[in-house]
Parts: structure tokens; C-alpha cells; sequence
């Protein structure tokens, strides 16, 4: 008999069908697991994420598939966690669209897979850092909607504060 | 510069004391004009960087060269910076209405925008410099209207991820939290409206502080006091137990509350002259006077330890090497003089970098205390003020309050010990913050 597995059914229907350890990445199954099977899995569980497209989910379970083994650090020092870099596998990963980028930290989200969250939120990050408001509103296609007033009033009693 | 070591002058924009910037070159202006206008720039590099005895050097060869070089300055530059400014912050800047910039309630404004939404860019509406709208559809000049594409839709991220990434940026680069923030009123307020930023900026700067008032009370305690001692500080920890004293907002907090910074340094430039005297048989009516320009360097770490520097180099000489790792500044410039025999193996007074502590009072007194100074025989205490830099750069200035010695025991029966020397203030400068790049907490 080989171990159960557990299947994902994406919201569009297709089915993934995974190890248990990797499926338990995420917090969210790994409890519904726990909760509903107490003494363990005698049989393949399936649980449907009627929120995550199938293109989204192969890319969640490809994460968890690649970081099954890794062990990440505790959730106390959660600002040493904020600053450590991006794992080079990890910025691989994620060469991806805005589109699916934003796909996949939402579903990281709803799954409770802090580590990939985490990554997904330093890309964003990383794509801010290093460039002028203008160049921004650019990368997020966005219209600077303040007065002259409005702008030059916020800029003179917040800018301070990026010193510290 | 060397080191990789960017300082932003904290007086204005963020403008970075080494400029590589190559600029276009206009065609039509003469050899000398170009060596004018490069001279003059130079000038005013020295100049804001406190040298006034190179600056004026300077502008006097940059004038020979052409008497009017200042407005061919202005022609030939400003148009180009402007342009430069134009392409970082976008369509607003421009001359403001100054009386109505005044009246903007800010924190109410940024409060205002909770429920905007960003806005696409539209390529049908450009502006032009007054601020106008010209629809190029209806000039008949093109016909084709050009789509709209909507927003990034990393814009939709829940509110609870964007504080995620906007801790991200608020712990490793300050500046592009404050980019970020200003590029549209949705991320203004989640940026600077919401009191997310300001409490994560409030716990990094006040938990670091070294306050005298606890030190007092910690070393009065009995030896093996209990750790519950820590919840009867004279100044709490806990930013909730202070909170209300600041109309229960983290952002009043953080503009009143004075705190040393710690991602950057402190510089003081000090510039004065001194009279020299005439040459023999000068028929000149005054003595000639020379300017001198030293620096004072500090820089503080969260461990209660800081490094000080008195030097006559400028920043980009000191700020690469202003760290509790090294006892001197940079070992090329000692090589240098050792090859050329100048001086002993000795580090020259302007190189060494001093060691000592630090406390913070609740009101901002800064206390300084080195032990291992520039003589052996004092403990030397540097007593400074935090003020706010211009009345907008808020507990970004270090005012002098006191300056003294005290004479340490040298000998079994040192009768001179405890005398306490007092030095003049009367040359001295304030100090301002200039955030440096590189710098982390204890490197």
C-alpha cells in the first residue's frame, strides 16, 4: 500500500494529486488534515481551493514541492525574517507576470504559507526599491492623482521620516 | 567614492554628494565657458560640503574665466535639472501656491484618502506645464484613441500585505518606503495615513535608545535585582504604556519624542578664520586672513557605544571608515605618510577615531562620555541637544549644551584627580544627520 495523498482541485477543476508533506505546507490543509483525520490518513484526502486557478495552484505546489524538505526559521524574530534575502531558488521562482505574481501571494495568503508570502512580498519590494515616484507610477501603471499643493504639503511633513 | 558609500544630505532633496551625472553638453558655448561653468560647480560642491576656503578659490577661477558665469550656470543647468526633477517626481513640480500649501491640514488629508482607489494612466490625457489638460483626440490631429490599460493588480494586494511589504521597505530602504508613498493618494494613505508605518518606526527608533534615566535607575538597583524590574523602568518599553501622552498616535509620538538615529552620522563643519600677518614692507591696509574648516564626525550604535572623529577631511574621506571596527580612518592615507616618511608609525591626531558611550535623556540631552580621548589623563563629556533641522527635518540636528573633563587618577596619590576642565563652545557647530547607505545597525 502506498501512502495516502492528498488532491487539490483547483477552482477550475483540475485535480493535483501530492504527498501529504507537500500538500502540509500549507497551514491552512495542514490543519483541515489534522482536524478531520486525527489519527492520520488511512485515505487519499481531497480538498477543494475553489479560489486558486489551476495555473496558480501548479506554481503554488511547485514551490512546496521544491521546499518539502526546508526547514525555515521560527516565527519570532519577525523583523530578521523581513530583512534576510531572497533565496536565490525562490527569485528564480518568481519570474513571473504582476498578474501571476499577485496570483501567487494571494493564494500563499489564503493557503497560510508564510515563507512564500514572505518571498512574494520581497519581490514586490525589490521592484519599489531604487526607483523615483514617477518611475513607479510607471511600473504600476498608476496616475499621480494629488495637486501641486497636496504633494508639496505631504513630501514636507513626512520625507523627514525616512531618516532614522 | 570609495566603500560604496552614498550620504544623503539631509537639508533638502536627496541629493548624493557624488554626482556622476553626465549632463548634455551644449555645443555653442566656448571651451572657457564650459571650464567656467565645470569650476563653478565645484564651487558649489565645496561649498556644500562646508569647505568655504576651496569654494571661494573656486568661484573666483570659475568668474575669471567669465564674469557672468553664475547665470550661464543658471541657463545652461537649471533647465536640465529641472527636467531631471521632472522625470523622478512627475508632473507637480512646480511652483506652489505657498499660502495654500500652508493651510492643508496634512494628517487630515492622508486621512481623507482611505477609500481612493488608483487611478490607470490615461495616454489620451497628457499635461502640460501650467497644469492644463489638452486632449489630443479632439485637436483631429489623431484619430485613434488610445487604450486605457487598466492598473498593476499587485495595486489589489490586500491592505494586510502591503504593510507587509511596506515593513520590507521601511527596514531596508527607507527611501522607497516614501517613493513608493507618494506616488498616488491609495498608497499615501497606506504609506503615511494609516498608522501602520509610523508604529513600526516608532518600536525601531525608541526601543534602541540607551536612556539615561533607565541606566540611573538600573545601577541603583541591588546586585541580582529580579527582571520584573524592567516593568518598573522610569521609561517604559512598552510604546502602549506612552502612547496616550502623545494624543495616542504614533505618528505625534515620532515627531515629538526626540531620538538618536542610528543609519547614518552626525557632522558638524566648523569654518573660522584666523589673521596672518603682512609680509614685510606690504603697504596693504589689512592683515590677510586665512579660513580653516575642521569636521566633527559621530556616529552612534543601538549597543551604547559610539565613534567620534575630529579631522580636517571632508565627509567622502571619513564616512566610509567611521565604524566601531577600525581605530583610524583609512589605512591608505596612513601608508601614504609612512612612505613618504613624513611622520611615526603614530596615527595622526585627525585620523584616529575615539570610542565611547552614549545615553539619551526623555528630552533629548545627548550625554557622550570617552574615556580613552586624546590625552590619557581625562574622561571627556560631550553633552548635545536634539532639534529639529529647519523646523521639517525632525530631531535631525545636534546642538552643543556642554563640553568638559575630568581628571582621572593617575597615580596612588593623585591629588589632581576629579579636577574638571570646561572647554569654550564659542567655535562650535551643530551637528547634522546625513544618512549613509551602507550603514546598518552594528557594522
Amino acid at each position: 500500500m502506498s501512502e495516502p495523498k492528498v488532491i487539490m482541485v483547483s477552482s477550475d477543476e483540475e485535480r493535483f494529486k501530492v504527498d501529504q508533506v507537500v500538500a502540509e505546507k500549507s497551514v491552512t490543509i495542514k490543519n483541515m488534515i489534522r482536524d478531520l483525520n486525527p489519527d492520520g490518513l488511512t485515505e487519499d484526502f481531497e480538498v477543494p481551493v475553489s479560489t486558486i486557478r489551476a495555473n496558480v495552484l501548479s506554481k503554488v505546489l511547485e514551490w512546496c514541492e521544491h521546499h518539502k524538505t526546508t526547514v525555515f526559521p521560527d516565527e519570532d524574530d519577525e523583523d530578521a525574517k523581513k530583512t534576510a534575502p531572497i533565496e536565490e531558488w525562490d527569485r528564480t521562482f518568481f519570474r513571473v507576470d504582476q498578474e501571476m505574481l499577485y496570483e501567487i501571494i494571494l493564494a500563499a495568503n489564503f493557503l497560510n504559507i508564510t515563507p512564500l508570502r514572505d518571498s512574494g512580498c520581497k519581490i514586490v519590494a525589490e521592484m519599489i526599491r531604487g526607483k523615483s515616484p514617477e518611475e513607479l507610477r510607471k511600473v504600476f501603471n498608476i496616475t499621480n492623482d494629488f495637486t501641486a499643493e497636496e504633494e508639496a504639503a505631504i513630501r514636507r511633513e513626512n520625507e523627514w521620516a525616512e531618516d532614522r | 567614492m570609495s566603500g560604496g558609500t552614498k550620504v544623503i544630505d539631509s537639508s533638502g532633496s536627496s541629493s548624493v554628494l557624488t554626482t556622476d551625472n553626465k549632463e548634455p553638453v551644449n555645443e555653442s558655448l566656448s571651451e572657457r565657458d564650459h571650464q567656467a561653468i565645470a569650476l563653478f560647480e565645484q564651487a558649489i560642491e565645496k561649498e556644500q560640503s562646508g569647505s568655504m576656503q576651496d569654494a571661494v578659490g573656486l568661484y573666483r577661477q570659475a568668474f575669471k574665466l567669465n564674469d557672468r558665469v553664475d547665470s550661464l550656470y543658471r541657463t545652461e543647468r537649471v533647465p536640465y535639472a529641472l527636467k531631471k526633477l521632472k522625470e523622478e517626481r512627475g508632473k507637480n513640480v512646480r511652483r506652489v501656491d505657498e499660502d495654500q500649501v500652508k493651510k492643508i491640514d496634512v494628517d487630515k488629508l492622508l486621512a481623507s484618502f482611505i477609500h481612493h482607489d488608483a487611478i490607470p494612466y490615461d495616454p489620451n490625457n497628457t499635461e502640460d506645464e501650467d497644469g492644463m489638460t489638452i486632449k489630443f483626440v479632439n485637436l483631429g490631429i489623431e484619430e485613434t484613441v488610445k487604450q486605457v490599460e487598466p492598473v498593476s493588480p499587485l495595486i489589489n494586494l490586500p491592505d494586510d500585505i502591503w504593510y507587509h511589504i511596506i515593513d520590507i521597505m521601511i527596514l531596508t530602504t527607507p527611501e522607497s518606503w516614501f517613493n513608493f508613498s507618494i506616488t498616488c493618494k491609495k498608497h499615501a494613505y497606506l504609506g503615511l495615513g494609516s498608522s501602520h508605518s509610523w508604529r513600526k518606526m516608532c518600536n525601531l527608533a525608541y526601543n534602541n535608545q540607551i536612556y539615561e534615566e533607565n541606566k540611573l535607575y538600573l545601577s541603583s538597583l541591588p546586585l541580582g535585582a529580579s527582571i520584573e524590574t524592567r516593568e518598573s523602568l522610569p521609561i517604559p518599553t512598552d510604546l502602549v504604556q506612552i502612547l496616550p501622552q502623545y494624543n495616542n498616535s504614533y505618528k505625534h509620538m515620532l515627531r515629538e519624542r526626540p531620538f538618536v538615529k542610528f543609519l547614518g552620522c552626525y557632522i558638524s563643519i566648523v569654518n573660522y578664520y584666523i589673521e596672518g600677518g603682512r609680509s614685510e614692507f606690504s603697504n596693504s591696509w589689512a592683515n590677510p586672513v586665512r579660513s580653516m574648516t575642521y569636521y566633527r564626525y559621530i556616529r552612534f550604535y543601538p549597543d551604547g557605544t559610539c565613534v567620534k572623529v575630529l579631522t580636517a577631511l571632508e565627509p567622502n574621506k571619513v564616512v566610509p571608515y567611521l565604524s566601531k571596527k577600525n581605530k583610524n580612518l583609512a589605512n591608505t592615507i596612513l601608508d601614504t605618510a609612512v612612505n613618504a616618511n613624513t611622520t611615526s608609525y603614530q596615527i595622526k591626531e585627525g585620523q584616529r577615531i575615539y570610542h565611547g558611550t552614549w545615553t539619551v535623556s526623555v528630552e533629548g540631552e545627548i550625554h557622550i562620555t570617552i574615556d580613552n580621548g586624546a590625552v590619557p589623563y581625562y574622561i571627556f563629556h560631550y553633552f548635545y541637544d536634539i532639534k529639529p533641522l529647519g523646523g521639517i527635518f525632525k530631531h535631525n540636528k545636534l546642538t552643543w549644551g556642554r563640553y568638559y573633563a575630568i581628571r582621572k587618577k593617575m597615580g596612588p596619590e593623585d591629588e589632581r584627580e576629579g579636577e574638571v576642565v570646561t572647554f569654550p563652545l564659542k567655535n562650535e557647530k551643530p551637528f547634522k544627520f546625513s544618512r549613509v547607505k551602507s550603514y546598518k545597525l552594528d557594522n
